[in-house]
């Protein structure tokens, strides 16, 4: 049946219990007639005819087919509907390939942006995680006054005994290893930990087995388990590793396992893992922090459940230990929850910008749209008069801007593609598992999914616009084929107020970060940073854990790179700042209880000409300073004030990292310097010491695990990390240097993530500020053609430039200004979620979102302008010709 | 040889229809008759069978319906072929030809 034939079905369609009832009335007529004529009596016939229709069950059984047969005709019918508009549309697209282009790859920027950035989302935020169950996967801390904080090996082993919530209860301390085999010695990331560590998680290796109970114990914990990454990068994922020996910490190791590369992806960033084997003096420990731990709960009990148990165990340890514990208790947070962490807000904001972006550019097409729109009244109307109905003009347009959003979605798909690599290397080292964003299925529907609301955003003005029909002879009377009755420019006016509320708030976003960025830049660190180089090396216990040999082993070090040509100054120093934090210690001054966490320097006398810090009193440290002589301390001055007061703290004395509660062991402070950002710009100062390093005890050798920063200072960075180099090789080859950093690099790397964030923020502020001068551009350009013969006649009367100029556009900057207005109090909701990542300015600040209206003001008054100022080259008589 | 389907025997009254309407278009009425005088009286169609047919053909594209006016002077809906409609009487015409010569050929052998 022909298109043309069904619709006119349509159109006359009757009811389908009309049609069928009348059908079978004419023919039980006929029926009636054919039996009277063969004699039976009229009554009686008409009886016979009706009985062979089973009381109703034809007219039923009718009924059914017939509602499917016009239910299969509809579907039929839309889909040629559907054929020919896009048959329309893509003729429309190819027609006007300018206008297309110009469409597709605004979309497609929009679009394409959109689903990097979710992309990234759904990998950090969204994804379920790799190992078995994760909603029964715990952390637990230790709580300390409130404050989340690591586990005692005592503590941690009260515990493993106690609870009963959790199925598996494990512990990892995450450590450098020293590497060596056949290859280049190297400094890796690794993991000790209890022996169920792995099967907690749940995922089974690859190749082997995980660690046994009996291998965690000292002396038979000589094995290890390879990460993917470390076996892929190292060992160039073979197999036959496995059953191999590699020598970690100058000790072969046994490979007993290799896991898979889901491992990688749980937060963890060891390399490889060795059973931890708590010491019988260790596990008598309960006052060294440094474990974190692990709860896998069993199936029927809820988070709340192990929480409360594990307060009730707190307190039990208490009353078992209470010099150490009695401030102490417990808590647990689902582990996933924990590694993203910050990163929710963060991805979440940067989403939501780059949707207002994607929206600012489904503005600009809308707007593209509308004026094609414009120019097809004509076609529109004779449409309308031939008896299109509403909804199938709304439905031509719709697939219009269907066919945009899809050619968009295909360019932002292939956009995404390729931006996605560079967004990932871009991004700051730590976001957890960011190196598994991928366009895998769900971020590709994503894509379709904005895909389809773009077309819908893009299309729901015009369509509405396009079915406003006024009458047929206007369209047509207008010889132009323009819609000037009909098309009114509110519409457009609409979407650029719309723009530039919300390019005012991404704008006013972007401007806070880099107003943070410079206060970040501007905040000085405390010292000067210039020429300062730190590395960073380890000594394996198996041939210094005598600390004599140690001590030895850095002073020959130190002598060797201070003697080298090119290091002005070298020192040595437990954490040097800016690349990376290590101990703190709790200690109390003389006289008072409370403690007061600091942070430990254990540095050589030559540590403060290095790093040049600010002496405010006393002196620093000198060579006499030696385990014999008197224990002294330099203090910072946040740490002097917060033992101290006012009160000048020279000769005062401060207990810390020996002896203990109950038996101090006092140390004299004989200097106070000035703070420096040893975290970095944004952290505040914090409680700061520093010990001689000749005159720690021997115990802090462990805490340190024999690892030591070099810092020195010197013009030239080459020949200082050439100096570091040779006197660690000359000390012993098989040793290697980590963490070579300049200062510069370090605060680089610390204002990694700040930077990451403003670069991003700027780039979508960017874009969305361009996309929205061009929409009004658009607007007023296309208003100024509309009204050629006007702006004509206007300047015949004498009207000047300046009031052609200021009456043109205006008709842009007044819903522009409105749109301002509303954007100016949406950035001040919005910027909040900024909060965290702002540095010394208030999400609020109303310096920078005035600033940030006048700039958008002024964008706006310029793309006005010049289509304006077109305007006025007008000449009179030539448009009152035309 | 063909291979014939369960409701081969059943697609047979819709095939007879089908031929009906090559003489041109009818209503339901002249459609039951005239498979009635044409086989003889041999199939009496019931109404119950027939007009379902003549629904199912429809919604299948192989007839096609339209409001006209009977000798009684009334409305009455006249059904016509289409092109799916011919082309479904050919390919079920010849397969019938076959079929009923198989069984012939069987029925007619001495055992």
């Amino acid at each position: 049946m022909t298109i043309r034939k069904r619709l006119r079905s349509l159109l006359w369609r009757v009811p389908i219990e009309q049609e069928v009832h009348e059908e079978l009335a004419h023919h039980v007529e006929l029926r009636t007639r054919e039996l009277i004529d063969r004699g039976i009596d009229p009554e009686e016939a008409r009886v016979l005819a009706r009985m062979r229709l089973e009381n109703g069950r034809v007219e039923a059984v009718l009924t059914q087919i017939g509602r499917q047969r016009n239910d299969s005709w509809a579907r039929r019918d839309w889909l040629d509907e559907l054929r020919q508009d896009l048959r329309f549309a893509w003729r429309q697209c190819r027609t006007k390939p300018g206008f297309t282009i110009a469409a597709v790859l605004t979309l497609g920027l929009g679009i394409g942006a959109t689903t990097a950035i979710f992309s990234v989302v759904h990998a950090v935020v969204l994804k379920p995680y790799a190992y078995v169950d994760p909603d029964r996967v715990l952390l637990a801390f230790s709580m300390w006054r409130g404050n989340r904080g690591s586990w005692s090996v005592g503590n941690f082993d009260y515990f493993r005994q106690r609870a009963t919530s959790a199925e598996d209860f494990a512990a990892d301390v995450g450590t450098s290893m020293n590497l060596a085999d056949n290859g280049e010695p190297e400094r890796i990331f690794g993991g000790r930990v209890t022996w169920n560590y792995h099967r907690l998680f749940g995922i089974p290796p690859a190749y082997g087995r995980t660690f046994r109970q009996e291998e965690d114990q000292p002396g038979r914990n000589k094995v290890v388990i390879l990460s993917d990454r470390l076996w892929r990068r190292r060992f160039g994922a073979d197999p036959a590793m496995l059953g191999r020996s590699i020598r970690i910490n100058n000790e072969p190791h046994d490979v007993v396992g290799i896991m898979p590369a889901e491992m990688d992806q749980i937060g963890d960033a060891a390399e490889a893992w060795v059973p931890v084997a708590f010491t019988p003096e260790q596990l008598a420990m309960y006052d060294e922090f440094y474990l974190t731990a692990y709860v896998r709960q069993i199936g029927d009990v809820t988070q709340q459940q192990v929480r409360d148990e594990f307060v009730r165990i707190a307190q039990n340890l208490a009353v078992d230990h209470p010099d150490l514990n009695r401030e102490r208790s417990a808590d647990v947070e689902l582990m996933s929850a924990f590694f993203v962490g910050d990163y929710r807000t963060r991805l979440f904001v940067l989403l939501a910008a780059v949707t207002l972006v994607l929206i600012i550019a489904c503005g600009n097409v809308a707007n593209l749209l509308l004026a094609r729109l414009a120019l097809r009244s004509r076609e529109l109307a004779i449409r309308a008069a031939i008896g299109a109905g509403r909804g199938r003009i709304v439905r031509q347009v719709l697939t219009e801007s269907l066919v945009l959003a899809l050619l968009g979605g295909a360019a932002g798909v292939a956009i995404a593609w390729w931006s996605l690599p560079a967004l990932i290397r871009l991004a700051p080292e730590g976001v957890p598992r960011l190196e598994t964003a991928a366009l895998n299925g769900t971020v590709l529907a994503a894509a379709m999914a904005l895909v389809l609301a773009s077309a819908l955003f893009v299309g729901l003005l015009p369509a509405w616009q396009a079915t406003r029909r006024t009458t047929l002879t206007e369209d047509l009377g207008d010889g132009k084929g323009a819609l000037s009755g009909t098309l009114k420019p509110w519409m457009r006016q609409l979407l650029i107020g719309a723009q530039a509320a919300l390019v005012m708030i991404v704008l006013a976003g972007a401007a806070l970060l880099v107003r943070s960025a410079i206060n970040l830049q501007q905040t000085p660190v405390g010292f000067d940073t210039r020429g300062v180089l730190t590395a960073r090396i380890a000594l394996p216990a198996s041939q210094y854990g005598e600390p004599a040999r140690a001590r030895a082993a850095y002073r020959q070090v130190l002598e060797s790179v201070q003697a080298s040509p090119g290091v002005t100054f070298a020192a040595l120093d437990s954490q040097a700042p800016l690349v990376g934090a290590g101990g703190s210690n709790g200690l109390f001054a003389e006289g008072k209880e409370d403690l007061i966490q600091s942070t430990s320097h254990f540095v050589t006398p030559g540590y403060f000409s290095v790093i040049n810090n600010q002496l405010k009193a006393g002196r620093t440290f000198v060579d006499a300073d030696i385990r014999e002589s008197e224990f002294v301390m330099i203090i910072n001055e946040t740490l002097a004030r917060a033992a101290f007061g006012d009160a000048s703290a020279i000769g005062k004395r401060i207990s810390c990292c020996e002896g203990g509660p109950g038996k101090p062991h006092w140390k004299t402070v004989v200097g106070v310097v000035a703070d420096i950002k040893t975290w970095g710009p944004a952290q505040p100062a914090r409680p700061e010491f520093y010990l001689p390093l000749m005159q720690i005890p021997d115990v802090a050798w462990t805490w340190t695990g024999r690892s030591l920063a070099i810092v020195t200072r010197g013009d030239d960075t080459a020949a200082m990390t050439t100096a570091i180099r040779n006197a660690v090789k000359e000390l012993d080859p098989t040793l290697p240097v980590f963490r070579i950093w300049t200062m510069e690099e370090g605060l680089r790397r610390i204002m990694a993530q700040a930077r990451f964030n403003t670069l991003l923020m700027s780039l979508l502020a960017a874009t969305g500020l361009v996309l929205a001068a061009l929409g009004i551009y658009s607007v007023i350009a296309w208003l100024v053609a509309q009204r050629t013969r006007e702006i004509g006649v206007r300047m015949a009367l004498g009207a000047s430039r300046r009031e052609v100029i200021t009456m043109v556009s205006a008709h842009g900057l007044k819903p522009v200004i409105a749109g301002l207005a509303i954007g100016f109090a949406g950035a001040i909701g919005a910027t909040r979620l900024l909060q965290n990542q702002l540095f010394e300015i208030g999400p609020r600040d109303p310096m920078t979102l005035i600033a940030t209206a006048i700039v958008l003001l002024i964008v706006a008054a310029s793309a006005a302008m010049i289509p304006a100022w077109r305007a006025t080259t007008i000449d009179p008589s030539t448009a009152l010709r035309e | 040889m063909s291979r014939y389907p369960a409701d081969f025997l059943h697609g047979t009254l819709d095939t007879l229809i089908l031929k009906t309407l090559t003489g041109g278009p009818r209503h339901g009425y002249a459609i039951g008759r005239w498979i009635e005088e044409a086989t003889n009286c041999g199939l009496e169609l019931e109404e119950g069978s027939l007009y379902p047919a003549l629904y199912r053909m429809e919604k299948r594209g192989w007839l096609d319906a339209e409001w006209g006016t009977s000798e009684l002077g009334r409305r009455a809906k006249f059904y016509r072929l289409t092109r799916a409609g011919r082309q479904q009487l050919a390919s079920h015409t010849a397969a019938w030809a076959a079929f009923s010569a198989a069984v012939n050929r069987a029925l007619i052998k001495a055992v």
